[in-house]
């Protein structure tokens, strides 16, 4: 009787711990999701107003009056299709690296590990520099270029994890079959390595959405994406918030879909990629 | 002399390896290599590159608005990443346990790490402006004192802070959780025979299994806020004055505000030294997996 009211007592302190939590987590980008959809009147209102009527003028007023719907399409494309070409190259080179002992094996992979691990803008600085030359600031290709490097070694340190996990019988059994080893890892391996491939491409998909430093670095009006075009936001001397939000809130909306659908690809990843003892 | 069929074997290797070798050596290998030639030259626009040796290295020795950066950043650092590591802990373990709706705990949880830096940047700076922000609002309401958070030098590091602990304690508290989870049951089922206290498992079971685990959490935390950008960048740009500036927001300024490129690649230079050595650290503790 003692121990269960014990329980009892541990259970509701937890719930009421995790509640406060995730209020205090949650919190941010909630407010600020409301915030995109007041009047502009009501986003300064002291105290705070929590009941309105939503409007959708901020996101109007920014997407279809505005430049931001270049700048979402941008970030759509640029976005994609580096992830599509990081993803294909990555999983190549962790194939390789899962499948063949070869000289130069470990270096390689803790090399991209540790190019991983240094600063933006180390690499900005010389990229800025050189784009100006070869006339890649400011396009599509320059940003792809450098998205696509930026991914690989994150992205092929996770693959490399699950390609050592998948069993190399099937291929073995499909190449005694007359398959080649490229048709044997597109048609077995990759098909069994979905779910590794999957969290690896959302993960690194949403950090190259998210991205800042490098295209306000190389990019300028033309090709600028919505973290940039968001930060612009605040070096005005008035800031409009309203609008400020709406587009904020596209650019989280899409990650909170994304997370939202692939939550349990998102853990594995993310865990994998530490999780190598 | 290697055989003919472990030559074939080395080639076919590299046959898979020679598109992310080209992207590599082309897109990251060349720039840190330029990026390092660099910064033994001055670079102004109207001059353009000159030689200077190791002065652009004994200048930031002598930096003393760098010197206020790396305090900073050091500050920054070790403030979030313990908040994070003792609050990631303490969430790992609730969410360690089975009860109704954790996965939809963990799902919202993870929220904050997948939202853009720059983002939250924006988002948090609406929330500590002093005249609507809805922070000052809730201190007021609980008879708190409110602050002119990310404009007075007192509290805008703190302001950056906060913001990072928000950010990242979902990420520490994943792989905390990931550690947990790996520690085998019957280890506390002995314990709990024993008659082992509460504390006297988390000593001698939970810490010691996690340990392993801490280190990485530690290592990756330190290598992110040592680069720290965006959120800074977009809640304080490092002001008012240099009271929150870091050494990532310092070198940008360098670099793309008054285009001392020669002296920005010298500063991130040093930045890529302390994250290489850290990295280091954190390769030794990791094995590539087999």
């Amino acid at each position: 009787m003692k121990t269960k009211l014990n329980a009892l007592i541990i259970n509701s302190l937890n719930y009421g711990f995790l509640i406060v939590v995730l209020a205090l987590f949650l919190f941010p980008i909630f407010w600020m999701f409301l915030t995109s959809i007041k009047h502009p009147v009501d986003a300064f209102a002291m105290p705070p107003i929590w009941v309105f009527k939503p409007t959708w003028e901020n996101y109007i007023l920014t997407f279809l009056h505005k430049e931001y719907y270049r700048y979402l399409w941008n970030s759509l494309v640029v976005t994609t299709i580096s992830i599509v070409i990081a993803t294909f190259i990555s999983a190549l080179a962790a194939y390789g690296t899962a499948r063949y002992r070869f000289i130069g094996r470990t270096q390689v992979l803790l090399g991209l590990l540790i190019f991983y691990t240094i600063p933006g803008i180390a690499y900005a600085i010389p990229l800025f520099l050189l784009y100006s030359r070869l006339g890649l600031l400011d396009t599509a290709l320059g940003l792809i270029l450098v998205f696509t490097a930026l991914t690989i070694p994150f992205a092929t340190w996770v693959l490399h994890g699950y390609f050592v996990s998948i069993p190399p019988d099937l291929e073995e059994a499909a190449m005694v079959d007359g398959c080649s080893r490229l048709a044997a890892l597109f048609r077995v391996t990759l098909p069994l390595a979905a779910p590794g491939v999957a969290a690896t491409a959302v993960l690194t998909f949403i950090a190259t959405w998210n991205s800042f430093l490098y295209p306000a670095i190389l990019a300028g009006s033309k090709y600028k994406t919505l973290p940039v075009a968001v930060a612009a936001f605040i070096t005005d001397t008035r800031i409009e918030w309203g609008q400020a939000a709406a587009v904020a809130s596209a650019i989280i909306l899409p990650v909170l879909a994304l997370t939202v659908a692939a939550q349990k690809f998102i853990i594995l990843g993310l865990t994998s990629g530490a999780l190598k003892e | 002399m290697m055989s003919r069929r472990s030559w074939r074997r080395h080639i076919s290797a590299y046959q898979f390896l020679a598109p992310i070798l080209l992207v590599v050596v082309a897109m990251l290998v060349y720039p840190l290599l330029y990026v390092s030639r660099l910064s033994f030259f001055s670079y102004s626009l109207s001059q353009g590159l000159n030689f200077i040796g190791w002065q652009n290295y004994i200048d930031i020795a002598k930096d003393s608005v760098f010197h206020i950066a790396l305090r900073n950043t050091i500050t920054y650092s070790a403030a979030a990443i313990s908040v994070e590591l003792v609050l990631g802990f303490v969430l790992a373990n609730t969410l360690n346990s089975e009860f109704f709706g954790r996965n939809l705990v963990r799902a919202f949880l993870l929220i904050p790490m997948l939202a853009s830096p720059i983002v939250s940047g924006i988002m948090w700076r609406f929330m500590y402006n002093p005249d609507f922000g809805i922070i000052n609002y809730f201190f007021k309401s609980l008879g708190l004192p409110t602050f002119v958070w990310t404009g007075n030098p007192s509290t805008a590091l703190l302001a950056c802070i906060v913001v990072d602990i928000w950010q990242y304690t979902p990420f520490v508290m994943l792989l905390l959780l990931a550690g947990l989870q790996s520690i085998p049951k019957e280890q506390y089922e002995a314990a709990m025979i024993d008659g082992a206290t509460f504390f006297q498992q988390m000593r001698h079971i939970t810490i010691p299994w996690l340990k392993p685990m801490i280190l990485v959490v530690l290592l990756m935390r330190t290598m992110d806020s040592v680069k720290v950008f965006d959120q800074v960048y977009a809640l304080t740009g490092g002001g008012p004055g240099v009271s929150s500036l870091t050494v990532g927001v310092y070198a940008y300024f360098k670099g793309f505000r008054s285009f001392s490129l020669g002296y920005a690649s010298a500063i991130s230079w040093v930045m890529a030294l302390i994250t290489l050595i850290i990295s280091l650290l954190y390769i030794r503790s990791i094995k590539v997996p087999e």
